[in-house]
């Protein structure tokens, strides 16, 4: 396997970026996990839990006879340790502690016994459960850390890796950094109760997994195709390559479905932001964003960005959610005519084929996306064409993420930006986007109270879905958010890739799952065989 | 004198037709060209090459669909040709954004397509990207040449003629620029400017940064030259019967470089176009969907696309022909040059 750059840090608390988190996910783990075939909580450190009080107090049970990676006993101190000392510690500067929330209060977590936790909430918390998958953390490894205040220091990536002490299947056994990290199998590791082995196995079944760092997708795929790898995650574009070598190669190519990824286009409807005041007003206007929506081919993107290997995303919940997608909404066709009118209608006049406001003011957009990713450039190509055939002139104009991140999140000074963000499963996860006051609320961050009428609309049900514990009333709640969300297209959805994973046939125990990749847990992964170069 | 450079014509000629091709094709692109550079057809992504034939008794185009979307199969409607126009009316367009007209040398009717050299991954043609392109490289470096030669052979001048002083104040600033390597000094220029200027700013800001970084090692020979020439006894006597430096420069100094001067020309273009090329490669030239031969270049650098449509590198077949005619004219113009002089 291949990570595409350097872990920041071998500290769960404090990572955030995507090649730490997938290391520590190897390396701890927490008192459930979520199923990846449908999303459901399974037990992992607890072996079960009792909910009661109206889903405000659960008694967790944890597995007997757990180890941490160097012998030490695990126990119920460890989980309140991590929660209190470190979770809930406001000199530790985790990005976790937002979402161990409920109504804004923290979780009480208290210990009954060496084996029993009982976590409270101040009220009713429908992803309680999920959030519990957070890593615990070794108490008497970080405890003088913490009471020295250094702990945002421990576990950097200079660390002896010997030293990162973990419950997880794997510790950690060599980093070179811009090379490559080495796991080995952890001796006391003992896998969570009702989790199989592979036939003929211990946990884990590989005794070593071997990620090198590598920048640049060219080479990963090069890698791949020359046997130094096993498991890839390729993008559509990179079909024709593999497509017609696989039987050469010895891979098979695992086609999940949909990714939860979604990629959209929003617009700057921000009052505060430094724009021509009318550019704002067409901005809020929902039958120009409505026009918009009806213009944009998606089918070209699907074949031209995702070698037609994607689909076209109704809303902002993903399709391969199967508990909280409403079927009922459906992608915006590509209807010229449609477009037209609704500009029309909208106030806004044609002059030999260009579009002018009420004003006078030609349309005139310039569009953000940024560098690094070459499908988005492309669908921005896409998009600046379809756009001109309604009357649209539009400008792209690619930057480098941080830059742009700044331009959007912290200047304000955007106009339009083509964007996407990795999905989430419970739509508990998507509110700091769709609540009026969360900071990635892109097309108006920040609100002190809701701007439109359908933004309070969309807290209240946020805050609702948060609180209710049936599921169908939780489905109807995120229904109606839906609804909202096709109607008033605050985000244009665009079109999201199949998730396509190359797996080398000599891996065993690899079963392609809708939510999480082709490994079901990394436990039962066994190699059946060693490729030998011809 | 007439003879003279009629000789010299003669010697250049072949290098001196090929560039005269390149050039009329890039002048007269809106006309050669089937279509506009932006003009798309998304669902024609990456179609390979496909010659008109004949077909019951007319030159047509055959109609392609896609077979295979994931591996840029195509394959032909059967029964479907589109016929083959000549001298036609097609999408309206601008010559060099004067005079407006709809004809093309040659068209077809949609849904057929004319693709001589292949499609890029937006459906558009690439044998009209490439005459655009050929136009804005040759129209930026020549631009680009124009001005690096007017401050370059201005410093040489007057560094070669000028006290001491100014003559090392100009030399030392010109080493300095040669000092940096050019590519790292054009990104540096480039970077200077924000980003998502339109193509016109962007046009200018890379003529501008080309001539800045080109014109000292022109100013450096110049330099030696008229440092020779002042010795010289008709500068002397003129300079002693009272004719200004602005005259000697005119009079004596820079006919007798002339033949130097065209050969540095034909040399610095290339090096230009090579600049330009390599600016837009790395994405800080002229941005799409505008073509410059380094764009399109740049479009074949990811391996899916090199395998889905190979035709795009030949962009980098252009850039090295035109490159190698120019150096062959330099070459020539200069063995011209020699024997003229030695007669």
């Amino acid at each position: 396997m291949d990570v595409v750059s350097d872990p920041k840090t071998f500290n769960p608390a404090l990572a955030t970026e995507t090649t730490s988190t997938q290391i520590l996910g190897y390396l701890f783990r927490g008192l459930t996990r979520q199923s990846p075939v449908d999303g459901t909580i399974k037990p992992d450190l607890a072996k079960d839990w009792t909910v009661s009080e109206g889903g405000r107090k659960v008694v967790f049970h944890l597995q007997k006879g757990l180890q941490w990676s160097d012998g030490a006993p695990f126990d119920a101190r460890d989980v309140t340790f991590t929660f209190r000392s470190i979770y809930y510690n406001p000199q530790v500067a985790t990005a976790v502690r937002s979402e161990l929330m409920a109504g804004g209060k923290p979780f009480s977590v208290e210990r009954r016994g060496r084996l029993t936790v009982v976590v409270k909430t101040a009220r009713p918390f429908a992803p309680l459960m999920e959030t519990m998958g957070v890593e615990i953390l070794p108490r008497h490894i970080l405890e003088p850390w913490v009471r020295r205040g250094t702990f945002n220091q421990v576990w950097s990536v200079r660390e002896n890796p010997s030293h990162i002490v973990g419950t997880g299947p794997f510790v950690l056994g060599k980093y070179l950094p811009g090379q490559l990290i080495v796991l080995k199998s952890n001796p006391h590791y003992r896998p969570p109760a009702g989790l199989e082995p592979s036939p003929g196995c211990p946990m884990p079944c590989l005794s070593r997994l071997v990620l090198r760092i590598v920048p640049n997708d060219t080479s990963s795929l090069i890698r791949f195709m020359t046997g130094k790898t096993d498991l890839y995650g390729i993008s559509p574009q990179q079909l024709a390559v593999l497509k017609p070598v696989q039987k050469m190669d010895a891979f098979d190519l695992m086609v999940r479905g949909p990714s939860l990824s979604e990629s959209f286009v929003t617009f700057n409807e921000n009052p505060r932001a430094p724009l021509p005041p009318w550019k704002i007003r067409w901005f809020r206007n929902r039958l120009f964003r409505k026009g918009v929506a009806l213009s944009i081919d998606k089918k070209a993107m699907i074949n031209i960005v995702l070698s037609g290997m994607g689909r076209s995303i109704p809303g902002p919940v993903p399709r391969s959610v199967k508990a909280f997608f409403n079927e009922k909404i459906h992608p915006y066709p590509h209807d010229l005519q449609g477009a037209r009118d609704c500009f029309l209608r909208g106030g806004f006049h044609y002059d030999r084929g260009r579009l002018f406001d009420d004003r006078g003011h030609r349309v005139l957009i310039v569009l953000l996306t940024n560098t690094e990713s070459v499908e988005r450039i492309q669908m921005a190509q896409i998009l600046q064409a379809n756009l001109k055939d309604v009357g649209i002139k539009v400008r792209i104009v690619p930057l480098q993420f941080n830059m742009l991140a700044t331009m959007v999140m912290t200047s304000y000074q955007w106009e339009m930006l083509l964007f996407g963000l990795t999905g989430v499963v419970d739509p508990h996860g998507d509110s700091s986007v769709w609540k009026s006051s969360g900071f990635l609320h892109l097309w108006n961050p920040r609100e002190k109270k809701p701007d439109q009428p359908w933004e309070a609309e969309v807290d209240a049900l946020f805050d609702r879905g948060d609180t209710t514990l049936d599921p169908k009333a939780r489905k109807q709640i995120y229904d109606k958010w839906q609804e909202i969300a096709h109607r008033e297209l605050p985000l244009v959805d665009l079109v999201t890739p199949d998730e396509i994973t190359a797996v080398r046939k000599t891996l065993g125990g690899i079963r392609p799952t809708p939510l999480g990749g082709v490994v079901p847990h990394i436990t039962q992964v066994y190699q059946q065989g060693v490729l030998t170069p011809s | 004198m007439k003879r003279k450079s009629g000789n010299m014509f003669r010697r250049a000629g072949f290098p001196l037709v090929v560039l005269g091709i390149f050039f009329v094709s890039g002048l007269f692109a809106e006309f050669l060209a089937p279509y506009r550079y932006d003009s798309v057809r998304f669902d024609l992504s990456y179609m390979p090459p496909v010659w008109p034939a004949f077909h019951s008794g007319r030159l047509q185009v055959p109609v392609m669909s896609v077979s295979d979307p994931v591996l840029h199969r195509f394959r032909h409607n059967p029964g479907q040709w589109v016929p083959v126009r000549f001298l036609c009316r097609g999408e309206g367009y601008r010559w060099m954004g004067v005079i407006s007209s709809h004809t093309h040398l040659i068209c077809v009717d949609p849904p057929g397509r004319l693709s001589f050299l292949g499609l890029d991954v937006f459906g558009r043609d690439l044998w009209s990207r490439l005459l655009y392109g050929i136009r804005f490289s040759f129209l930026l470096s020549f631009s680009a040449v124009s001005l690096s030669f007017f401050v370059g052979i201005l410093a040489g001048l007057a560094a070669g003629t000028g006290s001491g002083w100014i003559d090392q104040l100009i030399m030392r600033i010109g080493e300095i620029f040669m000092a940096i390597p050019s590519l790292y000094l054009l990104m540096g220029i480039r970077a200077v400017f924000p980003p998502g200027l339109s193509t016109t700013e962007v046009t200018l800001i890379m003529t501008g940064a080309l001539a800045f970084v080109g014109w000292a090692g022109l100013a450096r020979v110049v330099r030696g030259v008229a440092r020779s020439l002042r010795q010289e006894e008709f500068v002397l006597a003129a300079r002693s019967i009272g004719v200004s430096w602005w005259g000697i420069w005119g009079r004596h100094i820079l006919p007798n470089m002339s033949y130097y001067l065209l050969v540095a020309l034909t040399i610095s273009i290339p090096g230009f176009i090579v600049g330009e090329a390599g600016l837009s490669f790395l994405g800080l030239g002229v941005s799409e969907p505008h073509p410059s031969l380094g764009n399109i270049l740049a479009e074949s650098q990811s391996l899916p696309a090199m395998k889905a449509a190979p035709w795009l590198l030949l962009s980098g077949v252009v850039i090295v022909s035109i490159v190698i005619v120019f150096n062959l004219l330099g070459d020539r113009l200069r063995e011209t040059g020699q024997t003229g002089k030695a007669r």
